[in-house]
């Protein structure tokens, strides 16, 4: 499935040296017309806003042209995830970066290739009209968390970086299905998750929600992150390029052109349009996921790019909160963060401000 | 020794012998290969959070067992009445039995989520869940056990003129007995996973919470703690019902 | 004891017309429907018994004697004809009609002793007086030291006994017996009888008693009442010669041997020669059938 052909093998080890020195720009082109190598793809969860870019690349071609036939699947949570891409389940995937960082530090080794979200946006979610303005306000109030989303382990970090008295919340853990319906029928005060995915569902009650952040208390808990395991990085660094190149290319498009990143999105995963509010749905996540593209990583340093400096905070936060048991490894943050293949596509200015108009409403949600 | 000795010793040794003996494959195989412990953790690992945990889960098992105590007696008096309410009636058989058939179909797990959206995220409706999973068992060997009765006691019955409601309790209901303890025996099992699997969906506390939280930081061998402890809660109320009805059969058979 | 002197004086033979068709059984006809199919079971029986009179029905497996039977109990209802106890229609079972059945029927988680007292707990008599007997009836039936043992710890003869104990319980004045020993062996068989010609020893019931066992029927009967098979009726009425009290003596008699010999006989001959109608008169000797009366 995932071998090469020994032939397009070499022509990738040669691209991925001329790639390191600096060479750049169509460098996938010669690909094109070999035998398509077969890989498999995983996403953290549903197809999603968040997780659009994946369709994007495959469906205009970014990977196919580099000759990765890539079939995407739904993934089962960003830890089972990262675990099934660890394991070699699939050859790639995106999760979120923490989820990688805690899988490694449990003995499976991944390496992080390129960012595609800079923050999780994991947060607090209350209605617009709730009387919780501030995060010192969920002070006896009901949360409801779902235990197997990423998020849950960080919530006591970001209350008490907030000055919250944890021993004052009421915690509740809920399922995943259940959590914003109970919001909306005002069965708890507040949710915990991930904005990005609770969004199109808490929006589609006709009300609004407003989101307290913790990447605002120096949590930078980074969203997807395209993974692989290192050995795979080390045998064939010309297909993790080509995946780097088509996924980037892919975030640059949807950035770009929102609209017709949705109508690919319908196109590949028809069932996702039969959802309730499935164009509403879309456009909330993938709104969101654009909000946090444009963090200063990819501006300053190109799409994709990794901040070595927020990878080191994310490791201290894994392994001081989740990777806790004496047998887990602190991984090096070079070994699991490689920007040699991202940050290789740059926005112009304009492009950015161009990007940034076109999804005004959302940043404002998100506080 | 004498025989039944010999089969009372059996009977605790083998099932004790087979989990040891299952108990010492599994921790080589996991010390043997490199199976890691957020995989698979060794029974040695799981004993010592069992050990490090002992009052947190058995707090949990407290409230998990009460919820699914309560969800057991509500569905062994709601499978015994509407066994006997269809075995009394044919109009109400008709009517009830297709509709309960059919909520049988359906994968119940994917209702769990609609109970706490209708009933709220408090114990009600964890116990109405875990009723509704385990209520089938009772009520289907119940009412088999009822309609089963022997016809010549029935005839009996008729010629002492003995009304409905008397050959229903002094006659119906104790040849239905064996059958009803059946149906228990496999609805108690069902009740304590049916809780567990409403706190999945909703919980403050609990075995699902505890199994829960443990594996949301990936601590395997405290969820499989937990779900040791879950095993024994269930055992537990099982071997309470298995109790009940030898006392049930020392006093059906005299 | 006084209580077992309860039962029923016979009557002398030229008693009164009411006590001479103390039981009324007038073109009694039973057709089961099944589907589109009907069967007649019973085609048109009729037959009187006296108070205190043992009858026997006698005919082969499956003739509709025990639904006959069931029909005189209350528990079938007729499909045309009329049966009358004491002058009135049995539509319904009887607290004074008492009925053994082919399976002795006992509860198996109740003592051979609260068997004995189920129809005093079902029809709410009051137990205590019961109780003593129910012990009473234990002990004449041979099951002295038995009141609190299971039914499956019983042979099958004292299961039946248990069951003639329950059937007595209330003193009917008419007892029903659809072949309550056809189960048991021989040997056990014989027992039984004895048990039941001792009981009519000590107070002579009315009573209907189906079998297919033609000594059984000579030995304990007063008339035998002898049935074709499918649509049953009635195709002899057989007075029995012997007095009572009565025991197990008679059956060494040359008459009794004469006499079932005589019976098997119209058996084998089967229904064609035998295509009489009850009333037709005697075949043996005469009975009191009620076409006559």
């Amino acid at each position: 499935m995932s071998n090469t052909p020994t032939l397009s093998r070499r022509r990738a080890l040669k691209v991925a040296a001329g790639a390191s020195s600096g060479l750049v720009a169509g460098l996938a082109s010669p690909f094109v017309a070999r035998a398509a190598t077969d890989l498999t793809f995983t996403l953290p969860w549903l197809a999603e806003g968040s997780n659009l870019i994946a369709f994007v690349a495959k469906s205009k071609g970014f990977w196919s042209k580099a000759g990765l036939n890539v079939s995407v699947a739904r993934g089962f949570g960003s830890n089972a995830a990262a675990e099934a891409i660890a394991n070699g389940k699939f050859d790639y995937g995106m999760s979120v970066a923490t989820a990688g960082i805690e899988i490694t530090a449990k003995g499976m080794p991944l390496v992080q290739l390129a960012t595609a979200g800079y923050d999780a946006t994991m947060c607090i979610a209350v209605m617009e009209d709730s009387p919780i303005r501030a995060p010192k306000d969920l002070e006896g109030k009901t949360i409801a968390s779902v235990a197997t989303s990423g998020d849950y382990p960080f919530r006591p970090i970001f209350l008490k970086r907030a000055g919250v008295d944890e021993s004052k919340i009421k915690p509740i853990l809920v399922d995943a299905k259940v959590r914003e319906r109970l919001l909306l029928d005002k069965k708890v005060d507040a949710l915990s998750g991930f904005a990005i995915s609770m969004a199109p569902v808490l929006y589609s009650g006709g009300q609004k929600p407003r989101f307290m952040l913790y990447s605002k208390y120096d949590l930078p808990l980074y969203h997807n992150v395209l993974m692989t395991q290192p050995g795979r990085l080390a045998k064939d660094p010309g297909q993790c390029e080509a995946m780097v190149q088509g996924l980037t290319e892919a975030m640059r498009f949807t950035l770009l052109e929102p609209q017709a990143a949705q109508e690919i999105f319908f196109k590949e995963v028809p069932e996702m349009a039969l959802v309730a509010h499935a164009k509403e749905r879309l456009w909330t996540g993938l709104g969101i996921w654009m909000v946090q593209a444009m963090y200063a990583p990819a501006r300053t340093n190109g799409l994709g790019y990794g901040d070595p400096a927020d990878y080191d905070k994310m490791i201290d936060l894994v392994m001081q909160n989740i990777a806790t048991d004496p047998k887990d490894k602190r991984p090096e943050r070079d070994a699991i963060l490689t920007n040699r293949f991202a940050g290789m596509l740059k926005l112009s200015d304009a492009e950015w401000a161009k990007a940034e108009a076109a999804v005004k409403e959302f940043k404002a949600v998100l506080s | 020794m004498t025989g039944s000795r010999r089969e009372q010793l059996l009977s605790i040794g083998l099932p004790v012998a087979t989990a040891v003996v299952l108990a010492a494959l599994w921790q080589a195989a996991v010390s043997l290969t490199d199976i890691r412990e957020i995989m698979l953790p060794a029974p040695t690992a799981m004993v010592a959070k069992l050990n490090a945990n002992l009052p947190t889960l058995l707090e949990a098992a407290l409230v998990t067992g009460r919820e699914a105590l309560a969800a057991f007696a509500l569905a062994v008096v709601a499978g015994f009445i509407v066994a006997a309410a269809s075995s009394s009636s044919q109009l109400l058989r008709e009517t009830i039995y297709p509709a309960i058939i059919a909520l049988q179909l359906i994968p119940k797990v994917a209702l769990a989520p609609l109970f706490v959206v209708i009933l709220g995220i408090e114990a009600e409706a964890r116990i109405t869940f875990a009723a509704l999973l385990s209520f089938f068992p009772v009520l289907i060997s119940t009412a088999s056990g009822l309609s089963n009765t022997d016809p010549n006691a029935m005839r009996l019955c008729r010629s002492l003129r003995a009304s409905a409601w008397q050959s229903f309790w002094s006659v119906r209901v104790p040849f239905a007995l064996p059958h009803f303890f059946y149906g228990m025996r496999i609805s108690s099992t069902m009740a304590v996973t049916g809780v567990v699997i409403a706190e999945f969906i909703s919980a403050k506390q609990g075995l699902g919470f505890a199994i829960l939280s443990a594996s949301a930081v990936s601590k395997t061998a405290t969820v499989f703690a937990a779900i040791a402890v879950l095993c024994a809660l269930g055992l537990g109320l099982y071997g309470a019902v298995a109790a009940l009805e030898r006392l049930a059969a020392r006093w059906y058979r005299g | 004891m006084d209580t077992l002197a309860m039962g029923t004086i016979l009557d002398p033979p030229e008693a009164t017309a009411a006590a001479r068709q103390f039981i009324q059984v007038r073109g009694a006809r039973k057709v089961y429907a099944s589907g589109d199919k009907s069967v007649e079971a019973l085609s048109d029986v009729s037959f009187d018994v006296a108070k205190g009179e043992f009858v026997a029905i006698l005919g082969p497996s499956g003739c509709g004697k025990s639904t006959l039977l069931m029909m005189c109990g209350g528990l079938e209802a007729v499909t045309a004809g009329v049966i009358t106890i004491a002058g009135t229609p049995m539509t319904a079972p009887r607290a004074s009609v008492g009925i053994m059945f082919q399976d002795p029927t006992l509860l198996p988680w109740k003592t051979v002793l609260q068997n004995v007292l189920f129809p005093a707990r079902i029809q709410h008599l009051p137990e205590m007086e019961y109780r003593d007997r129910a012990q009473q009836l234990i002990d004449m039936v041979g099951l002295h030291g038995f009141e609190n043992k299971r039914p499956h710890e019983l042979s099958g003869g004292m299961r039946q006994r248990v069951a003639i104990c329950r059937a007595l319980l209330n003193d009917p004045d008419f007892l029903l017996m659809d072949e309550p020993f056809s189960a048991l062996d021989a040997i056990t068989r014989d027992e039984m009888n004895e048990v039941l010609l001792d009981i009519w020893r000590r107070y002579a019931k009315t009573a209907l008693f189906v079998t297919h066992s033609i000594r059984e029927a000579v030995l304990l009967a007063d008339r035998v009442l002898m049935m074709t098979r499918r649509p049953a009726t009635v195709v002899a009425d057989i007075r029995i010669p012997f007095g009572r009290p009565r025991d197990m003596s008679v059956t060494e008699a040359p008459e009794f041997t004469r006499l079932c010999t005589q019976l098997r006989g119209m058996i084998e001959r089967g229904t064609g020669q035998l295509d009489r109608r009850p009333g037709d008169g005697p075949i043996l000797q005469p009975g009191r059938h009620g076409g006559e009366e």
